[in-house]
C-alpha cells in the first residue's frame, strides 16, 4: 500500500474516532471546516517525513492530495452510511450512542431535520471530500513552506533564544489569564467559563514544567523555579471550588505516581496492586478521624470509656500513623514476592490489591462494609479549625489542592534525591540484572523491600489526603482502576521522570474533567492515548535521561571494536 | 586464597558440578578450561554465591594483606571476616589457613552480596554491564560495598589508567559502548571492589582476536599488580599462556590439572581443546 494512502487511512481512523465520540455535534455548524483544519495539522505532521525522502515540493503536494482525498472519500462514505441508517430509522444508538442526527448533520453541514428525513443533497458529500482533500493540500503546503524558508528562519540563534524565552514566559502569561478569567465581572465568549479556566490551569501547570526544562541550570533555573513555585502556590487561591477539586485529585495522583514510580520506574518491580497502600492510608486516617463510623472501633472505645463521637487524632497527628501502616503494608506485600519477577510479580500484586479492597468490603464490623466510613474530618493547621480556611480566600477544595501540591513537592524532592543516591543506583542495577547487582554487593532483599516500603509510604500519604478530600470513603473508591490509572500516568508521562509524572497526571486525571462530554469514552480515550503515545514517544512525554539513553542507543550496540591498551 | 572442596551444584535436578575441587593460591592466575556445558560458569557462579552448592565447601583464606601493590591495607574492620554487615560469617581455623597465618571464611553458605563484600569479585560472562548507567556509574557500582571514599577514588584512577579508553566515555551510558569497551568496563567494575580474588568469566568472548589478545595482556598486568585471578575461558590456548596453573573441567568434573606449561604440552588437552 502506498504510504500516502496509509496516511489517509490513519487520518480517517482518527476523524472517525472524533465522530464516534460526538465531537462534530458538540462543535455545531462549523464542524466541517474545524475538523478539516485539525486534519490539515495531522497531515502536516505526517508529511514532514516526505520532504527528506524526495525533496521536491511537487512530490509533497501530490502526497498531500492523495492522503487528503483518501481520508475525504472515506469520511464521505461513512457519513453517507450513517445518514442513510438514521434516515431510515435504523436504531444504532444503543451501540454508538453519539451517532445521532445532530452529530452527523454537523459533519455534513445540514440541519438535523434533513438527516431524519433522509434528504441530504449529494453536493454535501462532495463538499466533505473537497474539504479534506483541501486539508491534505494545506498540510503539504505547510510542509513545503516550512521546509523551504521558515525552518532556516526559525533556527537562527536569535530566533532560538527568543523562542526559548517565549516558552519560559508562557506559563506566567497563562496564569495571568487564569486569574483574570476568575475575576467576578469578566465575561467570556463561552458560557462554560469554569471548564475553560480548568483547561488553562492544566496547560499552565504543564507548560511550567517545559519552561523549567528550557532554563539553563544554575541561577537562571533557580529564579524561574522560584517564580513558577510562587505562581503554582497562588493557584489554589485563584481557582474556584470545581477547578480546585480537579487539581486536588490531579496532585493526589501525582503523589501516587511518584511513589509507584519508585517501585516500577526505579526498582523495576511491576506492581499492579498499588491501590492497596492508597486504601490502607485512607482507611487508617478514616478510622482515627471518624471512629463513630466503624461499629467495631466505636464499641471498643466505649468499652475503654472514651467518647467515640469526635475524631481521635487530627490530620497531622494521624499523618505518621497513615504512613507507618502503609509502610508495613508495603513490607508485608514485599516479603512473599521477593523471588518473583516481571509478569508473576504483576499477577501477585494485582491479587494483593483486590484482597485489600475485599477486606474493606467484607470486614463490615471494622470498615462498615459498602456503607463506608463517613464524616472524615478535614485537615486543619496548627490548631486552627478547618473552617478557618474555607471561609476566606481559600475554598475547602483549594486547601486540599494546596496540601496536595506541597506534599507532591516534598515527595518529588525525596524521589529525585533517592534516584541520585546509592540506593537509587542499587535499584537501577537490580532492575537491569539482579544477579550482577547481587555480585557487586547489592543486598537484594533489603533493596527490594525498601522500594516497596517507600513506594507504599507515599501512597499512604496520598490515601490519607484522599480520604480527607472525599469526607466519606467506600471500598469502591479503591478499585483496580486506581492502580491502572497510576500506572498509566507514569507510562504516559515517562517512567522514571518526576516532571513526566506531573504531566501524565494532568493529562490522564485532568483532561477527562475538561472533556466531560466524552467522559463515557474515557477508557477508550485512555487506550487510544496510550497506543498513540507508545508509538510517537515510546519513553513518555518527558522521559527520564536514562530511558532516553536507552532508546537512542539501542542500535549502537554492534559498534566497531578498537581499543587502546596501556602497556605501561 | 580460595579452596573448593568437592562442590556439587544442581540446577533443579540437573547435576551440573559433580565434586569440583580446586585451589587458587595468592598471586596466581589459575585458569579453568573446558568445552561448552562443562560447568565453568557454574563453578564461578557457585563461588560468587549467585548459585548455591548443595554439597561441599568453599573457603576464602584471609591473610590480611591487600590486593593492589603499593596500597595500604583497607581500614581495619571493613574487611575483617566475621563482620560482613548483617551476615554471620563462619570463621574456621583450618590447618592450611593456620599454616599461612590467617583464618578461613566459609563462602558457600553466604548470600552473594556478603561474598562480594569479602572481596570476591566476578566479571560475568557476556559482560552484563549496567547498560542504562553511565560508565562512571558502572564503575561506582563496582565499589558499592565499599565505604572508604579515598580508596575508591584511588582505584577509580587506577582503572582509568588501565583502560584509558574508558576515561573518554565516562558520562556515556554503558549500553552505548562497543563490545571490547564493555568488556573493559566489566573488568574495571570488578576491580573497583578492590577484590582479593577476581573471577573472570570468558573475557575474550565475542571479541576480535587482536582485542582478545589485548584483554589477556591486561589480565596479566592486573595480576602483576597483585590481584589473584581465576580465569574461565573457552580459548584454552590463550588462557593457558597467561595462567600459572590450570584445571580442565569436563561435564562437571575436574579431569586434569597442572601447571600451564604441562597442560599445554599434554596431548589430551591439545587434541580436545587446542585444536592441534
Amino acid at each position: 500500500m502506498p504510504k500516502t494512502i496509509r496516511t489517509g487511512l490513519i487520518a480517517f481512523a482518527f476523524l472517525s474516532y472524533l465522530i464516534f465520540i460526538g465531537v462534530p455535534g458538540r462543535i455545531g455548524e462549523n464542524a466541517l471546516p474545524i475538523l478539516a483544519v485539525v486534519a490539515g495539522l495531522f497531515f502536516w505532521l505526517n508529511l514532514r517525513r516526505e520532504v527528506g525522502r524526495k525533496g521536491d515540493s511537487v512530490h509533497v503536494l501530490r502526497a498531500g492530495l492523495q492522503a487528503g482525498a483518501t481520508a475525504g472519500l472515506l469520511i464521505a462514505m461513512e457519513s453517507g452510511l450513517f445518514a442513510t441508517l438514521l434516515g431510515n430509522g435504523v436504531s444504532i444508538q444503543p451501540v454508538f450512542d453519539k451517532i445521532v442526527p445532530q452529530n452527523i448533520a454537523a459533519l455534513l453541514g445540514v440541519r438535523p431535520g434533513a438527516i431524519a428525513q433522509a434528504q441530504v443533497p449529494l453536493l454535501r458529500y462532495l463538499l466533505q471530500v473537497v474539504y479534506f482533500t483541501g486539508s491534505g493540500l494545506l498540510g503539504a503546503l505547510a510542509v513545503a513552506a516550512v521546509g523551504a524558508s521558515l525552518r532556516t528562519y526559525f533556527s537562527r540563534p536569535a530566533m532560538v533564544s527568543a523562542g526559548r524565552w517565549l516558552v519560559i514566559a508562557l506559563p506566567f502569561v497563562l496564569l495571568a489569564i487564569v486569574i483574570y478569567l476568575g475575576l467576578p465581572n469578566v465575561k467570556l465568549f463561552s458560557t462554560n467559563r469554569g471548564t475553560v479556566r480548568l483547561l488553562l490551569t492544566l496547560v499552565t501547570t504543564g507548560s511550567g514544567l517545559f519552561a523549567l526544562r528550557l532554563t539553563r541550570p544554575g541561577r537562571e533555573r533557580m529564579a524561574v523555579a522560584t517564580l513558577l513555585g510562587l505562581g503554582v502556590l497562588s493557584m489554589p487561591f485563584a481557582l474556584d471550588q470545581f477547578q480546585n477539586s480537579v487539581m486536588g485529585i490531579v496532585f493526589i495522583y501525582v503523589m501516587m505516581g511518584l511513589g509507584l514510580n519508585i517501585v516500577v520506574g526505579y526498582a523495576g518491580l511491576l506492581d499492579l496492586g498499588y491501590v492497596a497502600f492508597f486504601a490502607i492510608g485512607a482507611y487508617t486516617y478514616a478510622f482515627v478521624s471518624a471512629p463513630f463510623s466503624s461499629p467495631f472501633i466505636r464499641s471498643l472505645l466505649l468499652d475503654l470509656g472514651v467518647s467515640a463521637d469526635s475524631p481521635l487524632l487530627g490530620y497531622w497527628m494521624a499523618l505518621p500513623l497513615a504512613m507507618i501502616t502503609a509502610t508495613i503494608g508495603g513490607i508485608l506485600l514485599g516479603i512473599p514476592v521477593l523471588r518473583l519477577r516481571g509478569d508473576y510479580l504483576a499477577i501477585v500484586t494485582l491479587g494483593f490489591g483486590e484482597i485489600i479492597r475485599l477486606f474493606m468490603l467484607n470486614l463490615g464490623e471494622l470498615t462498615n462494609g459498602p456503607r463506608g466510613i463517613l464524616q472524615i474530618s478535614q485537615p486543619g493547621l496548627f490548631g486552627l479549625a478547618p473552617d478557618a480556611f474555607s471561609s476566606g480566600q481559600l475554598s475547602s477544595q483549594g486547601w486540599i489542592f494546596l496540601l496536595a501540591l506541597l506534599s507532591s513537592a516534598l515527595i518529588a524532592f525525596i524521589a529525585i534525591r533517592l534516584n541520585d543516591s546509592r540506593l537509587g543506583r542499587a535499584w537501577i542495577a537490580m532492575q537491569e540484572d539482579e544477579d550482577v547487582a547481587q555480585a557487586t554487593g547489592v543486598h537484594l532483599v533489603r533493596t527490594k523491600l525498601l522500594a516497596f516500603a517507600i513506594g507504599a509510604t507515599f501512597a499512604g500519604l496520598a490515601g490519607q489526603l484522599y480520604a480527607a478530600r472525599q469526607i466519606n470513603i467506600f471500598p469502591e473508591n479503591f478499585s483496580l482502576f486506581v492502580s491502572i490509572d497510576a500506572l498509566a500516568l507514569i507510562i504516559v508521562g515517562g517512567i522514571g521522570s518526576a516532571p513526566g509524572i506531573v504531566l501524565g497526571a494532568l493529562a490522564l486525571k485532568g483532561l477527562p474533567e475538561v472533556l466531560r462530554g466524552v467522559d463515557e469514552y474515557r477508557i477508550v480515550t485512555f487506550a487510544a492515548l496510550l497506543v498513540i503515545m507508545m508509538i510517537v514517544r515510546p519513553a513518555g512525554i518527558l522521559p527520564s535521561a536514562r530511558r532516553r539513553f536507552e532508546r537512542d542507543s539501542s542500535d549502537l550496540d554492534d559498534g566497531e571494536d578498537e581499543i587502546v591498551v596501556n602497556s605501561g | 586464597m580460595l579452596t573448593l572442596e568437592t562442590i556439587h551444584t544442581f540446577y533443579d535436578h540437573i547435576h551440573a558440578l559433580k565434586g569440583v575441587s580446586l585451589t587458587v593460591n595468592e598471586g596466581e592466575i589459575v585458569t579453568l578450561i573446558g568445552s561448552n556445558g562443562a560447568g565453568k560458569t557454574t563453578t564461578l557462579n557457585t563461588i560468587s554465591g549467585v548459585l548455591s552448592a548443595r554439597a561441599g565447601a568453599i573457603y576464602l583464606h584471609s591473610q590480611g594483606n591487600e590486593i593492589f601493590a603499593g596500597e595500604t591495607p583497607a581500614s581495619p574492620g571493613s574487611r575483617r571476616p566475621g563482620d560482613v554487615r548483617g551476615e554471620s560469617v563462619r570463621i574456621e581455623q583450618r590447618n592450611d589457613a593456620r599454616r599461612m597465618g590467617g583464618c578461613a571464611v566459609r563462602l558457600d553458605q553466604l548470600p552473594a552480596h556478603a561474598i562480594a563484600k569479602l572481596g570476591v569479585s566476578q566479571s560475568p560472562e557476556g559482560r552484563k554491564i549496567f547498560s542504562r548507567l553511565s560508565v562512571r556509574e558502572n564503575l561506582e557500582m563496582g565499589a558499592f560495598a565499599r565505604t572508604d571514599t579515598a580508596g575508591i577514588r584511588r582505584d577509580f584512577a587506577r582503572v582509568l589508567e588501565l583502560f584509558p579508553r574508558l576515561s573518554e566515555r565516562l558520562s556515556q551510558p554503558g549500553g552505548t559502548l562497543s563490545g571490547g569497551e564493555q568488556q573493559m568496563l566489566a573488568i574495571g567494575r570488578s576491580l573497583m571492589s578492590r577484590p582479593r580474588i577476581l573471577l573472570l568469566d570468558e573475557p575474550s568472548m565475542g571479541l576480535a582476536p587482536i582485542l582478545a589478545q589485548q584483554i589477556f595482556q591486561i589480565i596479566r598486568e592486573i595480576n602483576a599488580q597483585g590481584t589473584t585471578i581465576l580465569l574461565v575461558e573457552q580459548n584454552a590456548q590463550a588462557a593457558l599462556q597467561v595462567a600459572h596453573r590450570g584445571y580442565v573441567l569436563e561435564t562437571g568434573r575436574i579431569v586434569l590439572s597442572g601447571d600451564s606449561q604441562s597442560l599445554l604440552a599434554d596431548p589430551q588437552v591439545a587434541e580436545a581443546y587446542l585444536g592441534i
